[in-house]
């Protein structure tokens, strides 16, 4: 495989799976003391819910992204075992090319989105603002776009390293 | 026009296409068709913000892998034949007891096989059970527990019927409750179905110890208030499920990585990942299907179905044989997940109104596509187990088919006596 594409796709899986742990970790450390505070001092936690609920968005579209580069999503994959190996590169290459082109497609229109949140400059607990949490949806799908773009060039089996 | 963007996306499916690219198509395709501005996509997909229970699934499902990863699955086996070892036909009752509770815990997030079938498969057969036998049964085994909380699936079909805004609601603590005996029958049947096929093994093995059970007892010490902690949380009601499943995970941490030292802190960043991207193929599916959901209900094709089905068909009972073909032919060509996506919005209102229960019909569409995981061609449980126990998948369709008509047996009496789902509850 192309050295560039190599690295790039080693380096992407790097940050891909750091911010994974790091959100989950945030996920724990979250619910564990919402129910502390909760249950021992009677204390709510002003926004734990909302910041949880958003971090399992993170999570899923991180996580999501990681099974593109895994090639783990969940698909029916009724008929390509009973294909030659060469009518199922093209297949695939076929596939990863549609499904770039749908990413890229939800990739754009989201920013939209982010462009309306950062335009109403709504705020989360009163400083954060809503748009930054927004992003990982185009943020993701952009990537997830550029994960089938190389599964085009380079379908899945041949990148088992 | 619709017509061949449907058939061109069911043939990328069916060649592989990941299932929320499929979603995700039609969605897109929908709203561009009813001139809807495509941004829209991406406010669908941030509703999943909305739903607070959501928080469960990653939590549970690490903790399954946590517990997969660690030496929880031995001592559950050998507690299991310490307390059972004296009874005929030991090894298959404790195949399924110890499945379906290692599968309850884990929240059905497909750990079973690999985790428990792998160590009990060898037992099985060094017993001298037959070989299609012992891999028919780990292999079916495998989704055993599915109906049992704190099961994903269970949580998913909760979930989509808060957010479908279909007049119901349902609890789910009641959904939790009514997979009790259903999964109950499930194992009786195959128990029976075990000595039916094993006379020979009537005898007894090994005499009941106390000494033995105290050992493993002592053994799984720290793993002993793990079910508590589950079964108390979720039916207590002192917690909710997202607070239980967080406890849950924290417990599991902590016990398996200090108590027992068997999860080391370099192993767990992989375990995290592993998890969370089965998680997240899951959760985005959700997103999508929430978005292609709308666009149905915008082409009133609910309603369409909905009528389409009063017309043809009459009375309750003819409803549900037809959803049980339905569900089974379904459940073999897709995995459980996304059909619990794509099916529960439109079959919720049509059952309604045949005075379905919502909550019996949950059990219902879990018990068919749990037969599911083991039915050809694409049953999950079939390559996992072809995998592990290295027999060709065509070996496993065999072994695993006397299961089937027994499990399908259960899920007939699952379907019409609604008495088996519905009797804990009200």
């Amino acid at each position: 495989m192309n050295f560039v594409f190599q690295q790039l796709s080693r380096y992407l899986e790097k940050i891909e799976r750091g911010a994974l742990i790091l959100v989950m970790v945030l996920i724990i450390g979250i619910a564990d003391a919402q129910i502390l505070f909760r249950n021992l001092w009677d204390i709510g936690l002003i926004g734990a819910d909302n910041l949880l609920r958003i971090a399992v968005l993170w999570l899923s579209l991180l996580g999501a992204l990681l099974a593109t580069r895994y090639g783990s999503h969940i698909g029916i994959d009724l008929l390509t075992r009973y294909l030659s190996p060469a009518v199922e590169n093209i297949i695939e290459r076929f596939i990863s090319a549609f499904s770039a082109l749908i990413c890229l497609g939800i990739a754009w229109y989201s920013i939209e989105l982010v462009q309306i949140e950062y335009v109403d400059g709504l705020l989360i607990f009163d400083r954060l603002p809503v748009w930054w949490f927004v992003s990982i949806i185009p943020v993701c799908f952009g990537l997830m776009a550029l994960r089938f773009c190389i599964h085009i060039a380079y379908p899945q089996h041949e990148i088992k390293e | 026009m619709t017509a061949i963007v449907a058939v061109a996306l069911i043939l990328l499916a069916i060649f592989g296409t990941p299932i929320f690219i499929i979603i995700a198509a039609a969605a897109m395709y929908g709203f561009w068709a009813a001139e809807i501005p495509l941004s829209i996509m991406a406010v669908e997909i941030y509703r999943i913000t909305d739903t607070p229970m959501l928080v469960a699934l990653p939590l549970f499902s690490l903790s399954g892998y946590i517990l997969a990863e660690s030496g929880t699955p031995g001592r559950l086996v050998n507690l299991a034949r310490a307390f059972l070892g004296w009874l005929p036909v030991e090894l298959p009752i404790i195949a399924l007891l110890t499945c379906a509770f290692f599968t309850a815990i884990t929240g059905a997030s497909g750990v079973t096989i690999v985790a428990i079938g792998a160590l009990l498969y060898p037992s099985l057969r060094q017993a001298g059970y037959a070989k299609h036998f012992s891999l028919g049964l780990v292999t079916s085994s495998g989704s055993l527990g599915l109906l049992l909380a704190p099961s994903l699936p269970l949580i998913l079909y909760g979930v989509i019927i808060q957010q479908m805004d279909i007049g119901v609601s349902i609890d789910l603590k009641d959904l939790f409750l009514a997979g009790l005996i259903p999964a109950l029958l499930m194992v009786i049947l195959l128990t029976l179905w075990s000595l039916w096929v094993n006379p020979h093994e009537l005898k007894q093995r090994e005499p009941f110890q106390l000494k033995r059970v105290k050992a493993a007892l002592l053994e799984a010490k720290w793993e002993l208030p793990l079910p508590v902690i589950l079964l108390g949380g979720i039916y207590g009601g002192f917690f909710a499920i997202s607070e239980v499943a967080a406890i849950a995970v924290t417990y599991v941490l902590v016990s398996q990585m200090i108590f027992y030292r068997e999860v080391t802190f370099s192993a767990l960043p992989d375990i995290i990942v592993k998890s969370s991207v089965m998680v997240g193929s899951i959760i985005l599916i959700l997103a999508v299907s929430l978005a292609f959901t709308n666009v149905l209900v915008d082409a009133e094709i609910p309603m369409q179905v909905f009528e389409f089905i009063r017309e043809h068909i009459h009375s309750k009972y003819a409803f549900l044989l037809a959803l049980n073909i339905f569900l089974l032919m379904l459940g073999a060509i897709l995995d459980i997940f996304s059909a619990l996506m794509i099916m529960t919005p439109l079959m919720v209102p049509v059952a309604l109104s045949y005075g379905i229960d919502p909550i019996h019909l949950g059990i219902i569409f879990l018990a068919n596509m749990q037969i599911g995981y083991f039915t050809p061609p694409v049953g999950m449980n079939l390559f996992i187990a072809s995998y592990r126990f290295k027999e060709p998948i065509t070996e496993l369709y065999k072994a695993t088919l006397p299961f089937f008509f027994v499990l399908l047996f259960a899920v007939l009496l699952i379907t019409y006596i609604p008495w088996f789902s519905l009797a804990l509850i009200q």
